[in-house]
Order: C-alpha cells, then structure tokens, then sequence
C-alpha cells in the first residue's frame, strides 16, 4: 500500500560527516524528486558540508582511518555508481530543496557568504527553521 | 542505465521538471528498485505512469507529464 508523499518535510544537518550527509541529501532528493517541499538547515558540523569544496573534505564518521577508509568508501562509491555528494548537493538544487544556513554558527566559526556554495541561497535562524518544520509532516534531524 | 539509489528517481523528476504538460518522457534503467520508485513518485506529483516495460533486469518507463 502506498502511501501519497508528504507534502513538506524539513532536515536539521548538524553533522559534517560524510556517511551521515550522505542519508541526509538521499533522503532530501528523494522526497523532492517525489514532489516534496523540502528545506535543509546547515547547523555546526553541517555547515561544513554547504561550503565551497565542503563536500570533497567530508570524512566518515567511523573507520575514516587518517583518510584511508575515507578514499576507500569514496572509491566503492564510484565502483556502485553511487552518486558522490557534491552531485546530491548540486541536485538538491536543481529539484528546489530550500538549504538555509545557520547565521549562529556562521559567526561563530566565522564563515562568511561568499564562502557558501551558491545553492545555499538562504541565511537563517532557529526562527526560519521552525516556521518551516511547523508545517511539515516529516522533520529529521541528522 | 547503470545508476544506483537515489538517482534514477532524482534524474526522471529534473527531466520532468523542465517539460510541457502533456509532454511524454521515457526512462530507461536497470536499478531494480527504481522501477517500482519511479512510478509512485510519478503518481505522487499529479504525472501518469503510460507504460512500463521489462526485459530481463533492464526496464522502460513511459511517463506523461500532468
């Protein structure tokens, strides 16, 4: 039984690592390729991942093994034709996903704009968040 | 063809994305998950599943765009 797809859904990214932002824009393709709002918030380690180049450094949160394990999720990634994550980022884009990032902790690892990719369009707080995750049926944290 | 989870989905919704109602798309793949995927998500946006065919692990989706 198939159940219709929610219409919005929301994400809170606060982790930078690779295998969980990985899940993290899967999820948010999917449910956009579905025809779900969605809106992505780029908090602490997350923020990492929305700036330029953020996806190439991304690491494995277990095993990353001074970068060896790394390389090699990276190399049977490529091997499965699992899309690698500056291609879900920039399809994110493409599918209308909303990626905000987080204003706090821009100043507070002192991240400016123009270090952001440009698909982060939007600049926000935990206001911003929780305006979207109010209407939203599905509401993630990773 | 050849493309894993999620993408098979996520290029058939940009594909649709930038056509006309009533514009017809056909996908070809041989992600086995994607051809049950694709067709739900197709239904989930108002767009109709026309045709789906199968030969061997190979698959071809006919969709119009609604």
């Amino acid at each position: 039984m198939n159940m219709p797809a929610a219409d919005s859904m929301t994400m809170v990214v606060h982790s930078g690592d690779l295998d969980k932002a990985m899940a993290a824009f899967i999820i948010g393709t999917g449910a956009a390729a579905k025809g779900t709002k969605v809106t992505m918030f780029f908090t602490f380690w997350g923020l990492n991942l929305i700036k330029k180049d953020g996806a190439r450094k991304a690491k494995l949160s277990r095993m990353h093994m001074g970068g060896l394990g790394t390389a090699m999720i990276r190399k049977l990634m490529r091997k499965n034709n699992v899309a690698p994550l500056d291609e879900l980022i920039s399809d994110a884009a493409d599918l209308g996903v909303r990626m905000i990032a987080c204003e706090m902790t821009m100043g507070l690892m002192n991240v400016s704009k123009d270090q952001l990719i440009p698909e982060a369009k939007e600049i926000g707080g935990v206001g911003t968040y929780l305006d979207a995750a109010a209407g939203a049926h599905v509401n993630l944290f990773v | 063809m050849g493309m894993n989870c999620p993408k098979p989905l996520i290029e058939t919704r940009k594909a649709l994305r930038k056509m006309e109602t009533g514009q017809v798309l056909v996908v070809e793949g041989d992600h086995r998950l994607s051809k049950d995927e694709i067709p739900q998500a197709i239904e989930d946006t108002g767009d109709e599943v026309v045709s789906i065919e199968e030969t061997g692990p190979k698959w071809v989706i006919t969709i119009r765009k609604g």
